[in-house]
């Protein structure tokens, strides 16, 4: 009944997502219509997460509950301390990185900005929660302060002095927060609510195979992780394509007709996603799998498998979340088709441009699946970030998702202030991903030679890997040149052939690095 | 007796540092071997070899007659292992271990395992994470036993026990184990648990194997020995087999691991007589081999 409940309730929030949807596009006022959104899916998500990922205790490290200090010097010098070096630090690599791309001189709002947005992480991640979903809500505020900040900076929806001023409020306002939650939570005064008294053991069959076992386990291991990032990233790309593609005036004739160019890159970008963290998820790079401390390796490495059943595991459960993820990719994708090729003007969406017509039937069920898909994308990415604050250290979560976060909107500025970067930056682009793909495929030699001293896998084994991964590839360019239009072939289709390529690689040389991790 | 495990020659250096220097040792069917040992002596070291973590660089290793690194997949299936660090993912609830479990062992015996669930009083509901460090060693026990394995490794199972479950459920458990003629392999720095299920013990120090015997054999060649000298002595005596000198002037103490008749033998050749002869404990045969001090009972 609740859950049935709890499906009513999306459905209506999808529908109405749909709505506001399209109103802002014919309103013309896209990021306030963004901002709505992202409180609606936030509510859509919280309403609707599992129950088995409500944690609601404090992240803050338990150990030093115990040093001789008040609850404000515990809490309120680390705050500093990560907030000075982490916003310095963010600022001179955004620095770099805006360099390379577009000249800008007035970026010293970045640092309140990176400021501001550690100390909410730390909060939401500090603070303990009686209602957990309160930290997802938070949670997805910050993503969304993060990526609409320099937004609307460079639309010029704010100035940077009112911006900077708010993030230092912000700062001081979570130091407080995070000074009495985590008073409370030291003392055992946080009451923190679970659901596990209503939890139902479901009545499951035993498995039929080994390896299936392994296949539930590694599904349940990596599939949290990937739909943080398949979510995060298909959000925002969502979300970029929504204001960067009606503002653009870059069109490519296809078939005679004239396609946004830019709707087209957005919509490729979110396709590559789920083969990228659906594989690179089970079957993950050498520190993952060899790393004894940090991953399930030792438990994995007990079970009565051969290495090359764990690796079979790790494909067959690689390929599953691949497919699921690829729902949301595809509807985000398909969803960046639908945008109108310019805010002024009738709407009139890129899929339009490509299949001539859409009737009205047709166009508002298009934008109801939207909103369903983009909001299952994106509570995918709240319950994971949900289920993980409270347990991973600040400085990762800084790394992974903050900077990433603010090079790509410090990218965007630069494309949205100045329009005329952009095929400039397009054909920059893939060198990035050559260079990345070459990092990658450098670092397996070392891994390789290693391996093959330890004698743990015969050297035609090796031999017939690297065989695979040639074929693969090849296989993958003669797709990319086949599938790609004229218009965009070249630089771009090598590019994304090398990027999908990638994790490809790591499956092939799971074998290596799971018998290496395993056997010592 | 079949050879449940046999380890020979066995070396392993981690950079510079040797763990397992020429390691030797055999464990028949039926029987309870407590190896025992200082922190960093090598026990896990030995356990992950056996375990097939750990590839042999030199020497070999054989469980059921196979090699574990080899032959994974049938090695482990008939191999229940515990330890100190359980390992278990945190995200886990004790139904789905189970369940988990259950797919990989086909002796696992689900109303075995509720039965020991129960014993232990766990929640099968419970996430793991959730749990005690000791309710947390109980699952990892029910998981390790609930399939029958013919070996069972227990690496310093009792740490995280309290001591109503170290003394009437595990100990009863491998005394259980040992009479369906199945192995076990226990690791502990609680050597009177060691004393109540052993029949064999080894002890491993700074990557050897000091001695390795039945546990009665083990204390019976033990001993503490006193000798009378006419004269005053400023140094104790140089007696095969004696270690831990104590004493001064006419009379010396040691700890003597030979036979009666050597000792005699030795006692009389540097002009001294036997006064005293105590038999040593375990733990004091631990303490005397890890060169710390042995009380004067």
């Amino acid at each position: 009944m609740v859950k049935s409940w709890r499906q009513c309730l999306c459905l209506i929030a999808a529908i109405c997502f749909g709505g506001v949807f399209s109103h802002s596009y014919r309103q013309g006022a896209s990021l306030t219509g963004c901002l709505l959104l992202i409180v609606i899916i936030a509510l859509l998500a919280a309403l609707t997460l599992p129950e088995s990922h409500q944690q609601g205790a404090s992240g803050f490290p338990a150990y030093m509950f115990l040093l001789p200090m008040s609850n404000a010097e515990m809490v309120v010098w680390p705050m500093l301390l990560s907030a000075v070096l982490l916003a310095a630090a963010g600022w001179a690599i955004a620095l770099a990185v805006l360099t390379a791309v577009a000249s800008f001189a007035d970026t010293w709002w970045l640092a309140p900005y990176l400021a501001g947005n550690v100390a909410l992480f730390q909060t939401i991640s500090w603070l303990p929660m009686k209602r957990p979903e309160l930290r997802a809500l938070l949670a997805f505020a910050i993503v969304a302060s993060i990526v609409s900040g320099p937004i609307a900076i460079g639309v010029g929806f704010l100035t940077a002095v009112p911006m900077a001023l708010s993030y230092i409020a912000v700062m001081v306002l979570s130091m407080v927060a995070c000074v009495r939650g985590v008073g409370r939570a030291r003392h055992g005064l946080a009451a923190v609510g679970t659901n596990d008294d209503s939890y139902q053991i479901p009545d499951l069959p035993r498995f039929p195979s080994r390896v299936d076992s392994q296949v539930w386990l590694e599904e349940k291991r990596n599939g949290l992780v990937m739909k943080i990032l398949t979510g995060m990233l298909v959000g925002l790309f969502a979300l970029v394509a929504t204001i960067s593609v009606p503002t653009s005036g870059s069109f490519t004739p296809i078939g005679g007709v004239q396609v946004s160019s830019l709707a087209l890159v957005w919509a490729s970008l979110a396709l590559v996603l789920p083969p990228y963290f659906g594989f690179g998820g089970c079957c993950a790079s050498e520190s993952d799998n060899v790393s004894k401390d940090r991953s399930l390796l030792p438990f994995m490495a007990l079970r009565p498998l051969t290495t090359l059943q764990i690796v079979e595991a790790k494909v067959l459960a690689s390929t599953r979340m691949a497919l699921r993820l690829a729902v949301a990719s595809v509807g985000a994708a398909f969803a960046i088709l639908l945008l109108p090729t310019s805010t002024h003007g009738p709407y009139r969406p890129t899929i339009g441009a490509l299949a001539h017509a859409l009737t009205l039937p047709q166009a508002l069920g298009i934008l109801v699946a939207y909103g369903v898909v983009l909001a299952g994308g994106i509570k995918a990415c709240i319950s994971g970030i949900w289920s993980s604050l409270g347990r991973l250290p600040i400085w990762l979560m800084y790394i992974f998702a903050m900077l990433p976060l603010t090079v790509i909107s410090a990218t965007i500025i630069g494309l949205v202030t100045h329009p005329e970067k952009l095929p400039a930056f397009l054909a920059f682009l893939p060198n990035v991903i050559f260079i990345y793909a070459g990092l990658k495929l450098a670092a397996l030699i070392p891994a390789t030679v290693r391996l093959k001293r330890s004698g743990l896998v015969p050297e035609s084994l090796v031999t017939r890997w690297f065989a695979g991964c040639a074929v693969t590839g090849v296989i993958l360019f003669v797709l990319a040149c086949w599938g790609i239009p004229s218009a965009l072939y070249g630089r771009w289709a090598i590019a994304a052939q090398v990027f999908v390529f990638l994790p490809l690689l790591r499956v092939v040389l799971a074998p290596l690095f799971v018998a290496r991790g395993r056997h010592g | 007796m079949t050879d449940i495990l046999r380890v020979e020659h066995l070396s392993r250096k981690f950079g510079e540092k040797l763990a397992l220097n020429d390691v030797s040792l055999t464990l028949k069917k039926g029987k309870v071997l407590g190896l025992i040992g200082e922190n960093g002596a090598g026990k896990t070291t030995l356990i992950k070899h056996i375990l097939g973590l750990l590839t042999a660089q030199e020497g070999s290793v054989h469980v059921f007659g196979l090699n574990p690194v080899q032959d994974p997949a049938t090695v482990l299936a008939n191999i229940g292992y515990l330890a100190e660090e359980d390992g278990l993912p945190s995200w886990m609830r004790v139904h789905e271990l189970q369940r988990y479990f259950q797919g990989f062992y086909a002796n696992w015996d689900q109303a075995y395992a509720e039965d020991l669930r129960e014993k232990f009083r766990i929640d099968r509901r419970a996430r793991i994470g959730q749990l005690s460090k000791g309710q947390r060693a109980r699952v990892g026990l029910m998981a390790a036993l609930a399939y029958r394995p013919e070996l069972l490794l227990l690496d310093e199972p009792s740490s995280g026990l309290d001591p109503i479950v170290r003394r009437e459920i595990l100990t009863s458990i491998v005394r259980a184990v040992a009479n369906e003629n199945r192995t076990v392999l226990f690791s502990s720095h609680l050597l009177s648990e060691i004393e109540m299920v052993a029949d064999e013990v080894a002890m491993i120090r700074d990557g050897e194997i000091l001695f390795c015997d039945e546990l009665d054999a083990v204390k019976q060649s033990h001993r503490r020995v006193t000798l009378s000298f006419d004269e005053t002595r400023s140094a104790p005596p140089n007696v095969p087999d004696a270690f831990c000198w104590e004493g001064g002037g006419r009379e010396w103490r040691c700890l003597y691991s030979g036979r009666t008749t050597t000792i005699d033998a030795a006692a009389a050749l540097v002009g001294a007589r036997i006064v005293e002869q105590d038999w040593l404990t375990l733990d004091e045969i631990f303490l005397a081999r890890s060169g710390g001090e042995v009380s004067h009972s």
